[in-house]
C-alpha cells in the first residue's frame, strides 16, 4: 500500500447528472459522495468517491488512474482479470468514481445557485470535463483555497467564475505547433515561429478573409473585455450544470457598431447591433385537456400553426406524444379528421405488412445473390442488439422490442432501398418506437423522421458536412472571434458536432430531454435550421473555456464530447431562440444579413431577395446548398447588404464559401 | 463476442470499444451503444519505471472514413491498434485498405499493432492465427490475438504498443518535444533529452 496523506476531505458532495439506477434497481437522480484531496508518491490527487463505494478497495496502490471519456476510474493493479470476480464492477456507481492528478487540471469553474449551493466543475488539460460537484453543505471555497496552495489560480477576466490554472498553460501555445505543421505542409510560409506573423502575411485567401473577420471582431472583443463583472444570470435554481450563457450574453452586450473606415481600404458598411439576447418565454408542456380543445367536432386540428408554435414553446405531455408525433412526423396530415385518420391507419397498416412480407419471404438463395441486402441485414442485426439496451424498454435477453426494432429497420430498407440502412438510424428509431409502442405507427413515424434526416445518412456524407460547414459560417457571423479560434486550431470543420448533428442530439441529452428537443425541432418553428442554432448556443457557451484553456483540436473535440448529458435543455432552447430572434431582426432590417448567412437561415426569403436584386438570377436550387453561387451574386452592386469594400483585387471567399466580405470595385 | 452472438448466426463488430473498456476499466461490457464519432479512454501505465499516460481514441466505424477527417484522427497519434475479428473473415479482408489509409495519413513512424480479437470464440474461428501473423510480417506490424471478453492479451496489446513507442522515443525516432508526434512530456519531470515521463497517445481503429 502506498502511503497517502489526506489534505482535504468533504462529504455531502453530489453529482446531479443523468438519472441512474443502482444495483437494487432504485433510480437515483443524484449521487452523493466525498471529495478528497490526497497526496501520495504520485503527487496530489483529487478524488470523488460515491457513497456505497467507500469500502471497495480504492486501489491506492494502483498505477492506473484513468480518465475514461466520462469518468476517471481506478482499480487494483493486482485485481483478478477473471470476469466473474469483477462482478462488483457492474455497480452503476462505479463510473462516478473520479480521480485525477492535480497537475492535469486546466481550469475550474465555480458557480453558486440561487439557493447558495456552490458547484465546481473541473476541466482537465486533455479536454476532459468532469460533472459538476455540488457542495450541499459548503466547502467548495475551502477546496479552492486548498488547490490554490499548490497551483497558481487566476480568475478569468471574461468570466469571474472561471479559474484558470496558470501553471497549466503551455509556455508556447500548442496551437502554434499544430498550426505550424499544417502550414508547413502547405508550403505557404517561410520559416518562422510566430503564428501571428504567419497569419498576417499569409497569401491564402482564407487567411485574408479571416483577418478581415478579426477586424470586425475587434469591436466585439473590446466590448467583451469591457465586461468584467457580469451578474451571474447564468446561474439558476434548476441545478445541474449551467452552460455559461453569460459569455454568450456578454459577447452581445452593448451596441457594437461595426462601422469601420480606415486607410487600408476597408469599409464595413453594415452595423451589427447585437444587444443582449432577447428574453424568451417557454411554457409547460401541453396537457391532455389543452390538447383536446385543439380539435373541432370532426377531430380536425383547428389551427395547426398555433399548435406547432405551442409545441415549440413547451412540448407535449408524455401521454400526448403518441398522438402528437404522428402529426409532427407527417403520418397524419395536419388537416385530417378523425375519420380520415382511421382510414389512413388502416391503409398504412396494409402497406407496412406487405413491405414486411417482401423481405420476410426472401429465400436463402435469393439473399445469396443480393450482397447489398445481406450486408444490410447483418448490420441491422448487429446494431439492434446494441441500441439503447440500458433503457428499460430494450433490456433483457430476447426482448420482444428488439425484434420490432429489427423488423422496422428491415422494412424501411425495403421501403427506401436507395438509402437502405446506415448506422445511427437505429438510434433515431429507438425513441420513436418507445413513444409509439406499436410497430406500424413507429414505422410510419420513422419514415417521416427519415424524410427530415435521411440526407444525413448518405454515404458520401456531403449533407452532414455541409451542415457542419454552415454551422461554422454562422459562427463566423455571430462570434467571429470564436470562429477564428476554431479555424486556427484545425477545428473549422466542426467535426466535434458530428454525432450531435448526425442523430439530432440523441446521445447528448437524457431520454426525456431528447423527446422534448425533437418535438421542438420537428415543429419547423421558428425555422427549419433550429438545430444549428442549438449547436451554436452550446458552442458559444463554451467559448471562454475553450479559448482561455487554449484548447487545441483534440481537446476541443474531447471537451465537446464530454458535454453530453451535461447541458440543461431549457436554458439552451431559450438561447437558441434568442439567437434566432436577433438573426431574424437583422434579416428584416436594412441592409439585412450577409447573403451567405441569409441563405442558410432564411433560404426562402433569400431566394426572393435575389430575384428582386439580380436580373440574371434563374437559379432555383436549394439555397443552402449553393452558397458559393449566392456569394458570387453579391458582386451585384445593386444589392447592398453587409459588404466590405476594398480597392484592391482581393480574394474573399474562404474554403467554406462563407465570405461575408466581398470586393465590389 | 456479444453474449447474443453465440446464440445466433451473426457476429457483432470487431470489438474496438470492448477492448478499450477492458483495458481502461478492466471489465467486459458486451452491450454498449455503437460508436459514433470518437470516444476517449486513458490509462496510466508504467514502463521502465516511467509513468506514461496512454490516451486512446476509439474511433469510428467504417462509415465515417469518408469524412476526410482521417488527417485529424491520425495526426498526433504515436500508435494505432488495427483490430479485426477472428470469427468474421470479411473484417480481416478489409485490413489492407484500412492500413493504406492509416499509413497515408499518419506519421510514418506510427507504431501499428494488428489485433485479432475474440480469440475466446475459437470454435467459430474463420481467420487462422498464422494468417494474422503472415499479414503482420508482410506489413511490418506487431501482431497479437486478444479477447476483450476474457481479457486475454488485452493488457499486453496496449502495453506492447506503448513499449514500442517508448522504444522509438529512446532511439530518437520520435521527438517527444514535438506534439505532432502525439507525445507530450509531463510537466513535473520534463526532460526532453531522455524522454522522461512522456505521455504517449495511442490511437486505435478497425473495421466493422
Amino acid at each position: 500500500m502506498i502511503e497517502e496523506k489526506i489534505l482535504f476531505e468533504r462529504g455531502n458532495v453530489y453529482i446531479h447528472e443523468r438519472p441512474v439506477t443502482d444495483s437494487k434497481g432504485t433510480a437515483l437522480d443524484e449521487i452523493g459522495g466525498t471529495i478528497f484531496l490526497v497526496e501520495n508518491e504520485r503527487g496530489k490527487i483529487l478524488r470523488f468517491i460515491p457513497l456505497g463505494l467507500e469500502n471497495t478497495n480504492y486501489a491506492v496502490t494502483d498505477e492506473w488512474a484513468m480518465v475514461n471519456g466520462h469518468s476517471v476510474i481506478s482499480y487494483n493493479k493486482n485485481g483478478n482479470s477473471d470476469s466473474e470476480s469483477l462482478s462488483f464492477n457492474n455497480s452503476p456507481l462505479l463510473k462516478y468514481r473520479f480521480q485525477f492528478r492535480l497537475h492535469d487540471l486546466r481550469n475550474i469553474r465555480r458557480h453558486h445557485t440561487l439557493h447558495g449551493i456552490a458547484h465546481m466543475i473541473f476541466i482537465l488539460k486533455d479536454g476532459t470535463t468532469l460533472p459538476a460537484f455540488y457542495f450541499h453543505l459548503g466547502g467548495s471555497k475551502n477546496l479552492l483555497q486548498q488547490i490554490a496552495q499548490y497551483l497558481r489560480l487566476e480568475k478569468s477576466i471574461q468570466d469571474s467564475r472561471l479559474y484558470i490554472i496558470k501553471d497549466a498553460l503551455p509556455s508556447e501555445p500548442k496551437e502554434n505547433v499544430q498550426a505550424a505543421s499544417t502550414f508547413d505542409q502547405l508550403h505557404l510560409f517561410d520559416n518562422g515561429n510566430d503564428s501571428m506573423s504567419r497569419f498576417k502575411f499569409g497569401h491564402d485567401s482564407r487567411r485574408t478573409t479571416m483577418e478581415r473577420f478579426s477586424k470586425v471582431t475587434h469591436f466585439l472583443r473590446d466590448a467583451f473585455l469591457g465586461q468584467n463583472d457580469i451578474t451571474s444570470t447564468g446561474d439558476n435554481e434548476d441545478g445541474g450544470i449551467t452552460p455559461d450563457f453569460n459569455s454568450l450574453l456578454e459577447s452581445f452586450n452593448g451596441s457594437c457598431d461595426l462601422r469601420e473606415s480606415n486607410n487600408d481600404g476597408f469599409e464595413v458598411i453594415y452595423k451589427v447591433d447585437f444587444k443582449k439576447l432577447p428574453d424568451v418565454t417557454r411554457c409547460a408542456p401541453i396537457t391532455i385537456k389543452e390538447w383536446q380543445a385543439l380539435f373541432d367536432k370532426n377531430g380536425k386540428i383547428m389551427d395547426p400553426d398555433s399548435v406547432k408554435v405551442r409545441i415549440f414553446r413547451g412540448g407535449l405531455e408524455n401521454s400526448l406524444r403518441k398522438d402528437g408525433w404522428k402529426f409532427l412526423l407527417n403520418y397524419y396530415p395536419w388537416d385530417s379528421t378523425e375519420k380520415s385518420r382511421i382510414d389512413i391507419t388502416k391503409q398504412k397498416q396494409n402497406e407496412y405488412f406487405s413491405m414486411k412480407l417482401q423481405w420476410r419471404s426472401m429465400t436463402e438463395q435469393q439473399k445469396q445473390r443480393n450482397n447489398l441486402f445481406r450486408d444490410r441485414e447483418s448490420l441491422i442485426e448487429k446494431d439492434v442488439m446494441r441500441t439503447d439496451r440500458t433503457l428499460e424498454y430494450f433490456q433483457g435477453e430476447g426482448n420482444i422490442h428488439l425484434e420490432l426494432l429489427h423488423d422496422i429497420l428491415m422494412t424501411y430498407n425495403m421501403y427506401n432501398f436507395d438509402l437502405g440502412y446506415v448506422q445511427g438510424m437505429n438510434d433515431l428509431l429507438s425513441p420513436v418506437l418507445i413513444v409509439m409502442d406499436n410497430e406500424v405507427d413507429a414505422f410510419w413515424c420513422f419514415v417521416g423522421l427519415m424524410d427530415r434526416m435521411g440526407d444525413n445518412f448518405h454515404m458520401d456524407q456531403s449533407h452532414i458536412k455541409r451542415q457542419l460547414s454552415n454551422l461554422h459560417t454562422l459562427l463566423q457571423f455571430i462570434d467571429a472571434e470564436l470562429a477564428n479560434y476554431l479555424a486556427e486550431n484545425n477545428s473549422s470543420n466542426m467535426y466535434f458536432f458530428f454525432r450531435w448533428m448526425l442523430i439530432c442530439f440523441k446521445r447528448e441529452f437524457s431520454f426525456q430531454d431528447v423527446l422534448l428537443l425533437w418535438e421542438v425541432i420537428w415543429t419547423n418553428y421558428p425555422c427549419k435550421n433550429f438545430d444549428l442554432l442549438v449547436c451554436l448556443a452550446i458552442l458559444i457557451s463554451q467559448k471562454t473555456v475553450i479559448m482561455e484553456s487554449q484548447f487545441g483540436c483534440n481537446e476541443i473535440l474531447k471537451h465537446i464530447n464530454d458535454l453530453s448529458f451535461k447541458v440543461q435543455l431549457e436554458p439552451l432552447l431559450r438561447q437558441a431562440e434568442g439567437l434566432y430572434i436577433l438573426l431574424k431582426k437583422h434579416e428584416e432590417s436594412t441592409p439585412g444579413l450577409p447573403p451567405v448567412i441569409s441563405s442558410i437561415m432564411f433560404p426562402n426569403m433569400k431566394k426572393k431577395k435575389i430575384r428582386n436584386f439580380n436580373d440574371d438570377d434563374d437559379d432555383e436550387s436549394d439555397a443552402t446548398s449553393t452558397i458559393s453561387s449566392t456569394s458570387s451574386r453579391t458582386h451585384s452592386p445593386s444589392y447592398g447588404p453587409v459588404r466590405v469594400r476594398h480597392h484592391t483585387d482581393s480574394h474573399t471567399i474562404n474554403e467554406n464559401d462563407s465570405a461575408v466580405v466581398t470586393h465590389t470595385s | 463476442m456479444l453474449e447474443k452472438a453465440t446464440d445466433r448466426s451473426y457476429g457483432m463488430c470487431v470489438g474496438k470499444s470492448c477492448l478499450l473498456l477492458q483495458f481502461t476499466d478492466k471489465r467486459f461490457q458486451p452491450v454498449h451503444d455503437l460508436t459514433i464519432g470518437v470516444e476517449f479512454g486513458a490509462r496510466m501505465i508504467t514502463i521502465d519505471g516511467k509513468q506514461i499516460k496512454l490516451q486512446i481514441w476509439d474511433t469510428v466505424n467504417i462509415i465515417e472514413m469518408s469524412f476526410n477527417l482521417c488527417i485529424s484522427y491520425y495526426r498526433g497519434a504515436a500508435g494505432a491498434l488495427l483490430v479485426y475479428d477472428i470469427t468474421q473473415r470479411h473484417t480481416f479482408n478489409h485490413l489492407t485498405s484500412w492500413l493504406e489509409d492509416a499509413r497515408q495519413h499518419s506519421n510514418s513512424n506510427m507504431v501499428i499493432m494488428l489485433i485479432g480479437n475474440k480469440c475466446d470464440l475459437f470454435a467459430r474461428r474463420e481467420v487462422q492465427k498464422e494468417e494474422g501473423e503472415a499479414f503482420a510480417r508482410e506489413h511490418g506490424l506487431i501482431f497479437m490475438e486478444t479477447s476483450a471478453k476474457t481479457a486475454a492479451n488485452v493488457e499486453e496489446a496496449f502495453i506492447n504498443t506503448a513499449r514500442e513507442i517508448y522504444g522509438k522515443i529512446q532511439e530518437g525516432v520520435f521527438d517527444p518535444t514535438n506534439e505532432v508526434n502525439g507525445i507530450k512530456i509531463g510537466p513535473q519531470h520534463a526532460n526532453p533529452r531522455t524522454g522522461e515521463r512522456p505521455s504517449s497517445s495511442a490511437e486505435k481503429g478497425g473495421c466493422c
